[in-house]
């Protein structure tokens, strides 16, 4: 079953648009929602958890339509927002409690383990953690309750290498289990690169691409040339270039240019970078 | 919603305590200045002002915008305040209570009966307050609804100032306890119903 199915999903403000937004995260998948700030990503986000009012589109959670069953939905889906939203004079023995009378399915044992795996002390207010530990003990109470989807919106930004990658990891643990998925947005192009099946790119409101992360990798490459062996290449393979007095650089179409050519690997954040100014262009 | 009103205990036990302290020191003033009764009282109408205080608070931490990702509704957020704020009044009612039959007992300046009456007709207040402050909030959000709520209430003082005739202005202490006592249920039973319609058509945005 499809985690998240997302058809022409449209939300206008004044000055910004998300515009028809659609996309499929099959379950056991994790799904990186790249894009600039500003770019869309949190307004997707809540319009998932129909948070805010949609002017147009549909979304599907599980299989069900979010407009009409979203209550049950949410037992099943853990978010993390990028300021976890938990009052600071609260400590993580209360905010279990209040979970407990939040979610049906609230697994007191599962939070007690996950606070101690990540080392969340139990009786410290919330306000005195650092970013990376609040960060945690909201990926704690998402993942306590039995939810079959987690939505992170930014959950990684701000926090040092160490914790991102402990959070990456955590990620990776949850998805082994197939009937769980992660939609998981950020402009930290290299955790998504590290941990995704999917990619998704959002610029100012727009999807402008969309693909399997491996499809992705395979299918595109750089090399470095000079510039008149740039301009003999297949001008429908290069996707970017950039010349300078030193030699060029481009982006290719792996399958578009000779055998033989040394194409060295892109990374996702290369290629969203290049997407996006290619869009705006 | 057993969550919900968990978390409003917790935030106003650890917040709110203060005025909890001030309340004690109000009543402790009211038998220090013998003949003012009104400082035993005042804690009551300060109580009134908890809903929009944990709303404010809720604003601040960004829990409006987690709720939303709870398996909570609109209808559900909003009645937590309004069963949260009587019962809070409750308490302090209660301990008001205490304090006149001490001065019942002590200084004996008024009578129980005539004390009590007197601790309801703050307590209507208290509830009327809350209701006409929340739907502003739950509309407009803390900050703007604070000012949404004096321009109401200016509103209202207007109207009744300057187009009800003096003289017709009906004295609410000459009903009886339970008239007074079902309007300001009714009052605060739409204000409910206002601000979860409100709150139901906001966009949570932070």
């Amino acid at each position: 079953m499809n985690a998240l199915e997302i058809k022409d999903l449209t939300k206008k403000y004044d000055g910004f648009t998300l515009d028809s937004l659609s996309f499929t995260l099959p379950g056991g998948c994790i799904l990186g929602l790249v894009g600039e700030n500003g770019a869309g990503k949190s307004t997707a986000i809540m319009l998932i958890l129909d948070m805010i009012k949609r002017d147009g589109g549909s979304v599907k959670i599980l299989g069900r339509d979010n407009s009409k069953e979203i209550r049950l939905i949410k037992e099943d889906v853990g978010t993390v927002f990028d300021e976890v939203g938990i009052p600071e004079c609260l400590n993580a023995r209360q905010i279990g409690k209040i979970m407990r009378g939040t979610f049906k399915n609230w697994n007191a044992d599962a939070f007690n383990d996950l606070l101690k795996r990540l080392s969340i002390p139990l009786d410290k207010a919330f306000g005195k953690f650092s970013r990376g530990t609040k960060m945690k003990l909201g990926l704690a109470v998402a993942m306590s309750h039995g939810a079959k989807l987690l939505l992170l919106d930014e959950a990684t930004s701000g926090l040092d290498p160490l914790v991102r990658d402990e959070v990456l990891d955590i990620l990776n643990d949850f998805t082994r289990d197939e009937n769980h998925s992660v939609l998981l947005s950020s402009h930290i192009v290299s955790d998504l690169e590290k941990i995704c099946d999917y990619i998704a790119f959002l610029h100012k409101g727009k999807l402008i691409l969309f693909e399997e992360k491996d499809v992705l990798l395979s299918e595109y490459g750089i090399i470095h040339c000079t510039e008149q062996r740039l301009s003999e290449l297949d001008q429908n393979a290069i996707k970017h270039k950039k010349i300078t007095p030193y030699g060029a650089e481009a982006i290719v179409k792996r399958d578009a240019v000779p055998r033989g050519t040394e194409i060295s690997p892109v990374s996702i954040e290369e290629l969203f970078v290049q997407t996006a100014k290619e869009e705006t262009v | 919603m057993k969550g919900l009103l968990l978390k409003d205990t917790y935030v106003t036990v650890k917040y709110c305590k203060n005025m909890l302290i001030f309340s004690l020191i109000f009543i402790a003033v009211s038998f220090i200045a013998k003949e003012n009764i009104l400082f035993m009282l005042l804690p009551l109408i300060v109580s009134g002002e908890i809903p929009c205080a944990l709303l404010g608070l809720d604003e601040q931490f960004k829990w409006t915008k987690y709720s939303g990702a709870l398996p909570y509704s609109a209808a559900q957020i909003v009645s937590a305040k309004y069963l949260f704020g009587p019962l809070y009044q409750a308490f302090t009612a209660v301990i008001v209570f205490i304090a006149l039959i001490i001065r019942v007992n002590t200084i004996g300046d008024v009578t129980l009966l005539s004390g009590a009456q007197m601790i309801g007709g703050v307590f209507v207040i208290s509830l009327i307050l809350p209701a006409l402050c929340l739907p502003c909030c739950f509309a407009f959000g803390n900050v703007k609804g604070r000012i949404a709520n004096i321009i109401v209430m200016l509103g209202l003082m207007t109207v009744i100032w300057n187009f009800i005739p003096e003289g017709e202005i009906p004295d609410f202490t000459a009903f009886p306890v339970w008239i007074v006592f079902a309007c300001a249920a009714v009052i605060y039973a739409l204000s409910w119903l206002i601000s979860i319609s409100v709150y139901v058509r906001r966009n949570v945005k932070d």
